[in-house]
C-alpha cells in the first residue's frame, strides 16, 4: 500500500516593528537583556486598556501578501481568541478570525506549487519558562514579547514530502527576509514552525487526522520531523491502526516527536469581532501604495540573471547575497553588460572579493584576474587538437552522440594548458574542431 | 438555539470554560436562572434577520491607526508590583498541556 | 426647597465666578465637602476610597497659580477609572488591592482642570447590576431613604452628589447606571453618545457599550463638566474625532417650537402609575414652555432586554478573562454571584454552536434597534421617557429576583445599543418621597440639544433643587 503523505504548514513570523502590534513598548523581546522591562497597561492587560492598531505590522503583512501572490482583502478586521493561559494576559488574543488580511496565494517550490490560504496578522504571547522555586515546578513569565507583531502564514495541505516541506520554509524565510519586514531567525525565535502531517491512501482525498507537530525550531528539525512523522503514521495504518488526533513536539535528545496534548476536542476560542478596533477597508489606491514598496523577490531576480546567462546554481549564490547582486545588478546597465557570467562566476567562486568595492573596480579586478589567463588562440588550438589525438574513445563516443563527454574533454584541455580558460572557449572550439 | 434548558451538566462546562470554580449548589442555581433567561429571549428567536447581513459596529470609524513610534513602557518594578515575582520574571503556578514556545 | 444653601448648593458656574471674585476660596469648599463626607458617608457607604484631606488640600495648593478652569472643584470618580497610585477595585474583591500603575484619560483631563479628587465611589461590581448592592464593600444606601437601594451601578457617585460630598462625579453608563441612579438620587446624569469620551482607564464592562459620562446636581453643571473630559483621545480608537461644543457658552436656549418624540413602547404595561404621573407632570413642564410633543412607535424596544442580556454578558465575560489573579490581583474564584451568572450567560451566549443563534443574532437586531432611533429621532429634536418601570425598590429586592433585575432595565439599554445620547434629570417624586427622573434621548453627538432642552426644564422647575433629609439632621 502506498501512502502519500499529506503536509501543511504553519509558520508565524514575528514582524520587526519599531514598537509592538498594539501598544507603543519597544519591540524588541530578544535584545531587551531583562525580562519584563518592555511593557505597559495594554500589553500587560491591566484592567482599562485599550489595544491601538501600528499601521506599519498592517502594511508590512499585506506587503507580504503581495509577495506571496496572495489577493489582499479590501474589508478586514480583529477578532478576539479567547482561551485560558498565563502567557495570554487578557485571556483572549487579537488575531483575525474570518476576515484575514490576505488569502489565496501561492508559492512555488522545485517540485511543485503549494497553495497559501491565508495570511493574517496577530500579537504575539509572552515568553514562558518552566523553573523550580523551592522545590515547586512553577512558571516564569517575560512580557517583553507580549504583544509584537506576529504574521501566521498558512499552507493548504498541499506539501508532499519532508524536502519540499523544508524548501518551503526556506523560501517563505528568504521572502520575508527580502522584505526587510522580520529577521525570520529561528534561534531567536522570529521565526516559528508547525507542520500538519497525515497520510493519505491515495493522495487525494483528505485523511481523517492529522497530527500537529511543535517546537520544530530548525529547517533540520522540520525535516526530520515530518519523516519520524510519516514513518510513525505508515507503522500505524498497516496495522489497521489510525493515528492519534493530537500534538506532539519535536524532541531533540528523543530525535522523534512526542505526545504533548490530545487534540480530541478542538479549543472553542468563542472568536467574536474585536470591538475596541474600528474595522479596516482598503481602497485600490492603498494596495497600489504597497504594491510599490514591493521590492524584486528571490526567484524573479534568479530569473533575470539566468536570462543573461548566468548558470542556475551561480545566479541563486548571487541573487541570496545582497553584494553579489548589488554589483550584478550595476554591472547589467553599465557599458561592461557582456563580462556579467564571467564576472559573476569569479565572485561567487571567491576569485575576487566584492566587500566595499564598487562595480567597476571589481570588473576591473575580473578582468586583471582573467587576462592573467589569456591564451593565444594558437596554444588552445594546440591543445584541442592535442587532446582529440589523445582521447579517441571519448571523441566517439561524442560523434556518436554521448553530449555530456564535452564536459570531459573541455576538462582535459584545461588541463594540457595549465591555465585558468573559459570553459565555454574551449567547448566551442573542441566542438568546431570534432565536427571538422 | 436549542430548546433544550441550561441544565446542570452544560453550568459545569461553562463553568470550566470561563474558568470559575462552582459548588453544586451554585451549578443548581445557575442551571435554573439562566434557562429562565434564556427561555425569556426566545422572543429574539422569532425574528426575522435575514435581510441584514453585517454584523452591528459600534461607531462609524474605520482605519484608525497609530504610527510605528516608540512609547516609554512601564518600568520593571512596576510591571512587576503586583505579581509573584522572581528575578524580574512573574510567576505562575505550572499548567501542564501548554505550549512551550 | 433647601433647608440652608451652602456652598456646595450653589451650580458650578456660580462658584467659579465666587473662587474668581475671590468671595469663596477653594479651601471653604473642600472643608465644606469633607464636612458633609465625615457626617453621612458611613450610613451611606458611597465611597470605597476616600483622599485624605491633607492630600486635597495639597492638590489645590499645586494649582494655586495656574488659573485652573475647574481650581479647586471636589469631585470623585466611579471606582471604574484607574486613578494612577490610588487604589481602583470596581468594587470587587479581585481588586481589592491593585493600585494601578496609570490614569484613565477622564481623570488626566480632570486633574488638569485642578478640579480634587475627594476619592473613588462605590458601584455594582465591573457594572453588573443597577442597585449597588453587587459590591464586595457592603451596598450603598439611598439618602431619601436608608433602605432603599440609590440605583446603580454608578449608586456611589449618585449618593455623593446628592448630599453634596462633592460637586460632580464621572459615572459609567453601560445599559443605565448612570441614568438609574440620578433618577434614584435626585441627581442629573449624562450618559453621552458612544465615543464621545475617551473610555482609556475604564475597567470594562461591556467595550460596544460602555460610556463615561458625567453626574451632578445640575444639567448646567454637566455642561461645565462635559466640555472638559469630552474629546478625542489617541489611547482609545473608538473615541470619536468630532470636535467639542462650548457646551457651557451655549447652553441657554429658548426651547419653544422645539419638538419631542413620546415613544409609546414606553409608555405600556409594566410601567408604575407613580412614574407615570411624575412624567406626565414633566410633559406638562415642557408645554407649558412651548414645546410641541409628538407621538413616535419603536415596536423594537421591546427586545432591548433580549438583545442586551445576549450582548453585555458576552462581552463581560471576554473582558473579564484577564482576571487570572497572576499579574495581578486576586483569582477567579472572588467573583460574585451575579456577575458569574453574567460570565456563564456570555460564555454560553459566544460559544460554539450557540453563537450563531445568540450573540451573532442579537449583534444584528442591534441593527434594527439603530434605525428605530434614527427613525423616531428624524421627526423630533428629542424623545422623552421615564427611566425606571418603578420608584427606588428596598435593598434586597432585586438581588433576589434575576428576571426582574433584567426588566429594571427596560427603558435604558436600548439607548445603549443605538449609542445615542440621553440625560436624565429629576422631575418629581413618589407619594413617599422617593426620586422619580425622566430622561431625554437624543441624536448622535447631539448632546447639546438635551442639555438645552434639560436646563430649560430645570429653570422652570425645582426638583433638582432638592436635598436629601438626611441632611437638614446635620445642619
Amino acid at each position: 500500500m502506498t501512502y502519500f503523505p499529506i503536509i501543511g504548514l504553519e509558520i508565524h513570523v514575528e514582524l520587526k516593528t519599531n514598537s509592538k502590534m498594539f501598544c507603543g513598548c519597544k519591540n524588541d523581546p530578544f535584545g531587551a537583556g531583562k525580562p519584563n522591562i518592555y511593557t505597559c497597561p495594554v500589553c500587560l492587560g491591566m484592567p482599562g486598556a485599550l489595544p491601538r492598531t501600528n499601521r506599519k505590522a498592517v502594511e508590512w503583512t499585506q506587503l507580504l501578501g503581495l509577495a506571496l501572490h496572495c489577493n489582499l482583502a479590501t474589508q478586514s478586521k480583529f477578532d478576539r481568541k479567547h482561551y485560558f493561559y498565563p502567557d495570554l494576559p487578557k485571556g483572549y488574543q487579537i488575531s483575525q478570525y474570518d476576515q484575514p488580511l490576505c488569502e489565496n496565494g501561492y508559492i512555488d517550490t522545485s517540485v511543485g506549487r503549494i497553495g497559501i490560504r491565508r495570511v493574517h496578522l496577530e500579537e504575539d504571547t509572552a515568553k514562558m519558562q518552566h523553573i523550580l522555586v523551592h522545590g515547586t515546578r512553577t512558571s516564569c513569565i517575560d512580557f517583553n514579547r507580549s504583544g509584537v507583531p506576529l504574521v501566521e502564514i498558512v499552507t493548504e495541505p498541499d506539501i508532499r514530502s519532508p524536502q519540499q516541506a523544508r524548501e518551503y520554509a526556506k523560501k517563505i524565510q528568504e521572502i520575508v527576509r527580502t522584505l526587510h519586514i522580520s529577521d525570520a531567525d529561528m534561534e531567536k525565535g522570529s521565526m516559528r514552525l508547525e507542520a500538519n502531517i497525515s497520510l493519505s491512501t491515495d493522495g487525494k482525498t483528505l485523511p481523517a487526522y492529522k497530527v500537529e507537530v511543535k517546537n520544530i525550531n530548525s529547517f533540520r528539525f522540520l525535516e526530520k520531523a515530518c519523516t519520524f512523522e510519516l514513518e510513525r503514521h505508515e507503522k500505524l495504518l498497516t496495522q489497521n491502526a489510525v493515528p492519534v488526533q493530537e500534538t506532539r513536539g519535536w524532541s531533540e535528545s528523543k530525535n522523534g516527536t512526542v505526545s504533548q496534548r490530545s487534540k480530541e476536542n478542538a479549543e472553542d476560542y468563542r472568536y467574536f469581532p474585536e470591538p475596541d478596533l474600528p474595522p479596516m477597508r482598503f481602497s485600490d489606491e492603498d494596495f497600489e501604495k504597497i504594491r510599490a514598496q514591493l521590492p524584486e523577490l528571490p526567484e524573479d531576480a534568479i530569473s533575470r540573471y539566468i536570462l543573461a546567462g548566468i548558470p542556475e546554481n551561480i545566479a541563486r549564490t548571487v541573487a541570496q547575497n545582497r553584494s553579489f547582486a548589488g554589483v550584478i545588478d550595476a554591472l547589467l546597465v553599465s557599458s561592461h553588460k557582456n563580462m556579467v557570467v564571467s564576472v559573476a562566476q569569479a565572485i561567487v567562486n571567491k576569485k575576487v572579493l566584492v566587500e566595499g568595492k564598487s562595480a567597476d573596480v571589481v570588473v576591473a579586478e575580473v578582468t586583471a584576474f582573467s587576462k592573467n589567463d589569456e591564451i593565444s588562440e594558437s596554444n588552445l588550438q594546440t591543445a584541442v587538437h592535442a587532446v582529440i589525438e589523445e582521447q579517441e574513445k571519448a571523441v566517439a563516443d561524442f560523434r556518436s552522440g554521448k553530449q555530456q563527454v564535452l564536459g570531459f574533454l573541455v576538462g582535459m584541455v584545461i588541463r594540457k594548458l595549465g591555465k585558468k580558460i573559459d570553459a565555454k572557449t574551449v567547448a566551442e572550439k573542441l566542438h568546431s574542431a570534432i565536427q571538422a | 438555539m436549542n430548546s433544550h434548558a441550561l441544565d446542570e451538566k452544560m453550568v459545569e462546562t461553562l463553568g470550566s470554560m470561563a474558568k470559575i470554580p462552582l459548588t453544586v449548589a451554585q451549578k443548581k442555581r445557575f442551571a435554573s436562572t439562566l434557562s429562565t433567561i434564556v427561555q425569556y429571549m426566545n422572543n429574539l428567536r422569532s425574528l426575522d434577520l435575514s435581510s441584514i447581513h453585517s454584523e452591528t459596529r459600534p461607531t462609524d470609524l474605520e482605519n484608525i491607526f497609530r504610527e510605528d513610534v516608540i512609547e516609554p513602557s512601564l518600568s520593571q518594578a512596576e510591571a512587576l508590583a503586583h505579581a509573584m515575582s522572581e528575578d524580574g520574571y512573574i510567576l505562575a503556578p505550572y499548567v501542564f498541556g501548554g505550549d512551550d514556545a | 426647597m433647601p433647608n440652608q444653601t451652602k456652598i456646595m448648593d450653589h451650580s458650578i458656574r456660580d462658584i467659579l465666578h465666587m473662587i474668581r471674585e475671590k468671595q469663596v476660596s477653594p479651601n471653604e469648599l473642600l472643608d465644606e465637602a469633607y464636612q458633609n463626607i465625615h457626617q453621612v458617608h458611613e450610613q451611606l457607604n458611597a465611597f470605597i476610597t476616600i483622599q485624605e484631606k491633607e492630600r486635597a488640600v495639597r492638590e489645590i495648593q499645586k494649582h494655586e497659580q495656574d488659573h485652573a478652569v475647574f481650581f479647586g472643584l471636589p469631585y470623585s470618580l466611579k471606582d471604574a477609572y484607574c486613578t494612577k497610585d490610588i487604589r481602583t477595585t470596581s468594587a470587587s474583591a479581585v481588586l481589592q488591592d491593585f493600585t494601578p500603575p496609570y490614569s484613565a484619560t477622564v481623570y488626566e483631563k480632570l486633574q488638569h482642570t485642578g478640579a480634587v479628587l475627594v476619592g473613588k465611589n462605590n458601584q455594582d461590581a465591573w457594572g453588573h447590576g443597577g442597585s449597588t448592592e453587587n459590591t464586595d464593600f457592603g451596598p450603598t444606601k439611598n439618602p431619601w431613604n436608608l433602605s432603599c437601594i440609590p440605583g446603580g451601578s454608578s449608586g456611589g457617585s449618585a449618593v455623593a452628589i446628592s448630599t453634596r460630598m462633592v460637586l460632580f462625579s464621572i459615572g459609567e453608563d453601560t445599559g443605565g447606571s448612570i441614568r438609574s441612579p440620578a433618577s434614584m438620587c435626585n441627581i442629573s446624569g449624562l450618559k453621552v453618545t458612544y465615543g464621545r469620551v475617551s473610555r482609556y482607564g475604564t475597567i470594562a464592562y461591556a467595550s460596544s457599550l460602555d460610556t463615561v459620562g458625567p453626574m451632578a446636581k445640575s444639567v448646567d453643571d454637566l455642561a461645565f463638566v462635559l466640555k472638559e473630559i469630552a474629546g478625542n483621545d489617541p489611547h482609545d480608537l473608538t473615541s470619536s474625532p468630532l470636535p467639542v461644543p462650548d457646551y457651557p457658552t451655549l447652553i441657554q436656549r429658548d426651547v419653544k417650537k422645539m419638538r419631542i418624540g413620546l415613544p409609546k413602547e414606553f409608555f405600556g404595561e409594566g410601567l408604575t402609575d407613580e412614574v407615570r404621573a411624575v412624567v406626565d407632570q414633566a410633559i406638562k413642564a415642557f408645554e407649558r414652555l412651548g414645546v410641541e410633543f409628538v407621538n413616535v412607535s419603536m415596536p423594537y424596544v421591546s427586545l432591548g432586554v433580549s438583545i442586551y442580556y445576549l450582548i453585555a454578558p458576552s462581552e463581560t465575560s471576554s473582558n473579564l478573562a484577564r482576571y487570572d489573579g497572576i499579574r495581578y490581583g486576586q483569582d477567579r474564584s472572588n467573583f460574585t454571584e451575579e456577575t458569574i451568572r453574567r460570565i456563564l450567560l456570555g460564555t454560553y451566549a459566544l460559544s460554539a454552536g450557540y453563537a450563531d443563534e445568540l450573540y451573532k443574532k442579537a449583534q444584528k437586531a442591534r441593527e434594527i434597534l439603530i434605525e428605530e432611533y434614527r427613525e423616531a429621532l428624524s421627526h423630533c429634536d428629542a424623545l422623552l421617557a421615564p427611566v425606571t418601570p418603578s420608584k427606588p425598590s428596598r435593598i434586597g429586592e432585586l438581588l433576589s429576583d434575576p428576571m426582574r433585575n433584567l426588566l429594571e432595565d427596560l427603558y435604558t439599554v436600548t439607548i445603549n445599543l443605538a449609542g445615542v445620547p440621553s440625560l436624565a434629570i429629576p422631575a418629581g417624586f413618589s407619594s413617599d418621597k422617593l426620586p422619580i427622573g425622566i430622561q431625554l434621548i437624543g441624536k448622535p453627538f447631539d448632546e447639546l440639544t438635551l442639555l438645552q432642552l434639560g436646563n430649560a426644564f430645570q429653570q422652570a422647575t425645582n426638583w433638582h433643587t432638592e436635598k436629601p433629609p438626611l441632611l437638614e439632621q446635620h445642619p
